[in-house]
């Protein structure tokens, strides 16, 4: 039952609105679609419980039940949506590619179109989650906006590519781990929501980067010992000495240039940034909680989606996170998500313990 | 007068910075109709879209901190200008 006076489907519709004059009514939308999200959230985590549906075989509870989510996850499909802005800032640009059509002459337009499907994958079959909002929102991205445009974005309802300047940056679709950023942020805004300020914008960063690394592990089958834990690899032009724009393993690392300086990320709350910049340093202190996962995942080994990623995709969509959630917060939401999993004796729970404890966020 | 533009957020985090020195005659010729056209008093706090830059803005004694989103007409025209400016300074 929906509480809302607006049917969803209306509500979705104005949350798309992206003329300036509209953005009021979009943005009132949205709050309410977020509010209807929730409430499906906990029906649906409720359910999830009571089926005990577990994908690492390690945890699987045997019982009279037997686990049938997974098999229903197998069947969720994505429905995508690639739109051109022909180097033009007005959203969302021309439609070029609808789900199920065959790859177009653009590469630029498939790689983002390959790249949503992969986030819709990890996603989907790794936590049952069916797309952005779990009820199986279109996804949808611009690609070839602006002039030299060295950027990408989530703007609430679509991801947004530019070509990038070509003098640092090359087009941003390059690169499977920004398109699985920045449809994590749209994940973000239907669960915890984290306000994109200081702390809880950092985590917001941080889930963004998480889940991102793991579209790409979850694409190349990779282990936690054979992953890059880059972001944005391969977007430098030549001229840039650096292999990628963050590393989660060893934040800091990722760049040093002439021109760009060093890669300013803290690896650990000795570092912290105070800043006025970027939102107050979101893109810079998203580091900690990002070495934190990383260390959580190269500790427990194996594929890092499975139990570090099952952990902070119960806290990041649990009832423990909200928009103001600081990192201490999440840091107890990890917690008790890994003692509900796992139990508080557990391998995962010591391994989560000294991941935090790494990065300065445990007593 | 100094005018300068600082860049920052954005997908990579990375900080940029654009800043040019403005001779009287020039000043008055090309540059004060956008400055004073821009509300540097008026100008909204609203969150930030993730990934979106941050404008941070002087010109001389006046400044001012805006939302990606917020950069159209006068400011648009002035960050455009002292980015120009700035590539040409430096050679």
């Amino acid at each position: 039952m929906h509480c809302s006076i607006v049917p969803p489907y209306l509500l979705r519709r104005i949350a798309r609105l992206e003329r300036d004059s509209l953005q009021p009514a979009a943005e009132a939308a949205r709050r309410a679609l977020l509010r209807t999200a929730g409430l499906n959230r906990t029906r649906q985590a409720k359910v999830r419980q009571l089926s005990a549906v577990l994908p690492a075989p390690s945890v699987l509870h045997p019982g009279p039940e037997p686990a049938r989510g997974p098999e229903a996850w197998a069947e969720l499909a994505p429905d995508r949506q690639i739109n051109d802005a022909q180097h033009g800032e007005r959203l969302p640009g021309k439609r070029v590619r609808s789900e199920g059509r065959p790859p177009v002459a653009d590469p630029v337009v498939n790689e983002a179109y390959d790249g949503l499907g992969s986030t819709f994958e990890l996603f989907a079959r790794v936590y049952g989650r069916n797309s952005l909002d779990d009820a199986g929102e279109v996804l949808r991205a611009t690609v070839h906006y602006g002039q030299d445009y060295d950027n990408a974005f989530w703007n609430g309802t679509r991801m947004v590519f530019g070509d990038g300047d070509g003098q640092i940056l090359k087009g941003f679709t390059g690169s499977l781990s920004v398109i699985g950023h920045e449809l994590t942020h749209g994940v973000v805004q239907y669960t915890a929501n984290f306000a994109y300020q200081g702390q809880s914008g950092a985590l917001n960063e941080s889930m963004a980067d998480v889940f991102a690394v793991l579209v790409e592990q979850y694409a190349l089958r990779q282990t936690a010992a054979e992953a890059s834990w880059l972001i944005g690899e391969g977007l430098f032009t030549d001229q840039v000495s650096g292999v990628a724009l963050r590393s989660l393993k060893e934040p800091g690392t990722a760049y040093d240039d002439d021109v760009l300086g060093k890669d300013p990320q803290p690896g650990s709350m000795a570092g912290y940034v105070q800043t006025s910049d970027d939102n107050g340093g979101v893109h810079l202190n998203s580091g900690i909680p990002n070495r934190a996962f990383a260390l959580l995942a190269l500790r427990l080994g194996g594929y890092a989606w499975e139990r570090a990623g099952l952990i902070w995709y119960d806290a990041l969509t649990g009832p423990d996170v909200g928009a103001q959630t600081d990192f201490a917060g999440f840091v107890r939401a990890t917690e008790s998500a890994a003692v509900k999993r796992y139990g508080r004796d557990s391998e995962e729970y010591a391994a989560l313990a000294a991941a935090w404890a790494a990065v300065g966020l445990m007593d | 007068m100094r005018i300068s533009v600082k860049r920052t957020g954005g997908f990579a985090g990375l900080t940029r910075r654009w800043s040019v020195e403005v001779g009287g005659d020039e000043l008055e010729r090309d540059w004060r109709e956008v400055i004073e056209a821009c509300p540097w008093e008026a100008v909204p706090a609203q969150e930030n879209q993730p990934d979106r830059f941050i404008y941070d803005i002087q010109a001389g004694e006046r400044q001012a901190t805006l939302p990606e989103r917020e950069l159209t007409g006068p400011w648009l025209r002035l960050v455009d200008m002292a980015r120009r400016a700035a590539g040409q300074q430096s050679g």
